[in-house]
């Protein structure tokens, strides 16, 4: 092909040399024959290093995890399996003086998924299983993820994305109609024990199907971009929630997200059931480096305000105590997200920044990460910042600094 | 005041007069230009038939991404492309295949609808349509998109060019003007073989007029009805070391239903 190139590069104008070679290496490439893997396992090591708030001393600690998921679909896909499970192996601490105490090794299985579905048409659809039912188009803070809860056994990191993906699926029985713009859900999830198992193997059902509950959801394309969801939610004894999910796209770089849930909760410190709001909503916008940038504003009216939680935080045992009720939500009344994303930020470098603060008691978080992407695996260097004073929103959590290899077989 | 309300009666008069002497030749222009357009806009359509079949089907695209000479990334995508006939517009599913990392993530354009699903959370995430989730290639380069839909097309010459296989071709030059701010490219050059509709080359533009890609369409080979482009080579604009190859094989009609096509259904997503 090469020399007829030359030859006609006589009779019209030359093609410049960053053409030529672009040519010469889309020769060079051979295209895979196409593949679905049915199985994704991967394997996981990290190493960490945390500092304990208010402590001097600087901990080490290991950890193996081993992921896997499964999908399998009949020939006329209409039945389904899904899997999707995580074992963690957490290393003893380690000390500065390099002791080790191995009773604090653990071992926790995340039974995150295993369920059936059977697709009776193209619109009609009815699931049953361990399911991970996620609401919420917010980034942090999601008001209508009425299962998020105490839904994670083995927490390895304090970033949204990844608490979402560790927690475990709620026993269910979902039903879902799609329409050609619009869909219904209705799912049903049974009480099945409230006694907590921590057990490394147990499936752990107290985390998740501790009460009897439902939720009906209804979602519509509006056109030009936007979407509308409405829902409402019902747990046993409990008072009935109702969400509101809104999102589009205002050009090729802004989205606009709003999501919202009203209904009665229970108001520290008297337990007394009240109205109240919760509300995340924010802005991203995607430059050409690339790198896309979003700040999300969250409210929780039953979080306390500022003046309440100040106080709190001068009872450590009551603070204790608040946080153990407000597991999975957001203990103060208001904080704001600040996130950057950027996708081959260099070439082969995956990077990304979250910032939380905390507006009643000014504390931050800043969460960041690098990842070295090669085609078989990842490494990745995390570093989680926490200055704030150990009584406080984030200042609680601490600081570490995390270096993980992750293989995909 | 006096001398303003002169000098701006001067250039009333100034005005009216060149207004006078040139409004017959804007006029032929203008009638010229109308032709020129509407010829530009049948080539410009005409070039959208032969890349994208006006039927519903899937596609697997591979991505070969290059710096300097070197492979740094390759991704498979399984496309599923609907083709709704009264509104004349595609709607498209991507389904990652490789690398394993991605298996099974998806991503679903319709419109100004633009969602990504991981499996891994089970988190649906809205995007915009400048957000990069494929190395250099925009999301707009890896989906089926006619640009009659946003561009309005006029043809500014012919040009005999060498195309991507060494072969000297005739072709056709149009500027393609975006007919509304929501494009990945503001502005677009396209050369294209007018005897058969074969899409050439095309220069893509940003709003400043910086270059940011050219891409060039070769190896035109049968694909559900007519020969079609198998693969598409393009060349950043301010790193012309960053190449992007994209591969196209195994078309196959098939039904994508348009309940598949919105966030809800992503989860159970069952296209391979």
């Amino acid at each position: 092909m090469w020399p007829l190139l030359y030859l006609s590069l006589l009779q019209s104008d030359p093609l410049p040399g960053p053409d030529l070679q672009a040519f010469a290496l889309a020769d060079q490439s051979a295209a895979a024959a196409a593949t679905s893997a049915d199985w994704q396992l991967s394997a996981e090591a990290a190493l960490t290093t945390l500092g304990t708030p208010g402590a001097k001393q600087q901990h080490w600690q290991t950890r193996l995890a081993l992921d896997s998921r499964y999908s399998q679909t009949s020939d006329d896909g209409s039945l389904y399996l899904r899997w999707n499970s995580r074992i963690d192996r957490f290393g003893g601490n380690s000390f500065g003086d390099n002791s080790a105490d191995d009773s604090d090794s653990t071992t926790v299985m995340s039974w995150k998924e295993l369920y059936g579905g059977y697709r009776w048409n193209d619109s009609w659809q009815t699931e049953f299983g361990r399911i991970n039912q996620k609401n919420g188009v917010a980034r942090g803070f999601n008001p209508t993820d009425f299962f998020a809860g105490a839904a994670v056994r083995a927490q390895i990191s304090q970033q949204p994305a990844v608490l979402r993906e560790q927690r475990l699926g709620s026993l269910m029985l979902r039903q879902q109609w799609l329409g050609d713009a619009q869909a219904l859900t209705f799912l049903f999830s049974p009480k099945l024990s409230t006694q907590a198992d921590d057990a490394p193997l147990a499936l752990d059902w107290a985390r998740t199907n501790n009460t009897d509950r439902w939720q009906l959801s209804a979602e519509q394309q509006l056109g030009s971009g936007w979407t509308l969801g409405l829902m409402a939610y019902q747990a046993q004894a409990q008072a009935r929630q109702y969400g509101l999910n809104v999102s589009g796209a205002l050009n090729e770089r802004w989205l606009y997200h709003l999501e919202a849930a009203s209904g009665s909760q229970s108001r520290w410190p008297t337990g007394t059931d009240s109205s109240n709001g919760r509300l995340a909503s924010g802005f991203s916008y995607s430059l050409a480096l690339p790198l896309t940038l979003t700040l999300e504003w969250q409210y929780d009216e039953a979080g306390l305000n500022q003046r309440d939680w100040l106080e709190l935080l001068q009872q450590p045992a009551l603070w204790q105590q608040y946080l153990q009720q407000r597991q999975g939500q957001q203990p103060t009344r208001q904080a704001l997200l600040f996130q950057a994303q950027s996708q081959q930020w260099s070439a082969g470098f995956d990077w990304s920044a979250l910032w939380l603060h905390d507006l009643q008691d000014n504390s931050d978080m800043l969460l960041t990460e690098l990842t070295w992407i090669k085609p078989e695996y990842d490494m990745v260097l995390q570093w989680q910042w926490a200055p704030g004073p150990r009584r406080s929103h984030y200042g609680a959590v601490g600081s570490q600094l995390q270096l993980l290899l992750r293989y995909y077989f | 005041m006096k001398t303003l309300r002169h000098t701006s009666r001067l250039y009333l008069v100034l005005g009216l007069l060149f207004a006078a002497a040139t409004a017959p030749l804007t006029s032929a222009q203008a009638q010229a230009q109308a032709g020129s357009s509407s010829d530009a806009q049948t080539l410009l359509q005409r070039a959208d038939e032969v890349r994208n079949p006006r039927q519903s089907y899937r596609v697997t695209s591979t991505l070969i991404e290059y710096r300097n000479g070197k492979e740094i990334s390759r991704n498979q995508l399984a496309v599923f492309t609907r083709y709704e006939t009264d509104t004349q517009q595609f709607r498209n599913l991507i389904r990652f295949l490789q690398p394993r990392r991605d298996n099974g993530k998806l991503l679903l354009k319709d419109g100004a609808d633009l969602w990504f699903y991981d499996p891994a959370g089970k988190a649906s995430i809205r995007i915009s349509a400048q957000q990069r989730l494929l190395g250099q290639a925009a999301n707009g380069d890896v989906v089926t998109t006619d640009l009659i839909r946003d561009y309005s097309a006029v043809q500014t010459g012919t040009a005999t060019l060498q195309d991507a296989e060494g072969q000297s071709r005739d072709t056709v030059q149009l500027e393609l003007s975006a007919r509304h701010p929501d494009v990945t490219y503001a502005r677009m050059q396209l050369w294209l073989d007018p005897i058969n509709g074969q899409s050439v080359k095309a220069a893509l533009y940003a709003q400043s007029g910086t270059l940011l890609k050219t891409a060039w369409f070769r190896h035109y080979k049968p694909a559900l009805g007519q020969l079609r482009p198998s693969e598409t080579i393009i060349i950043d604009g301010l790193n012309p070391q960053l190449v992007t190859v994209i591969q196209s094989q195994d078309h196959q009609a098939m039904d994508v239903p348009a309940q598949w096509l919105q966030r809800q259904a992503l989860e159970s997503f069952n296209g391979r």
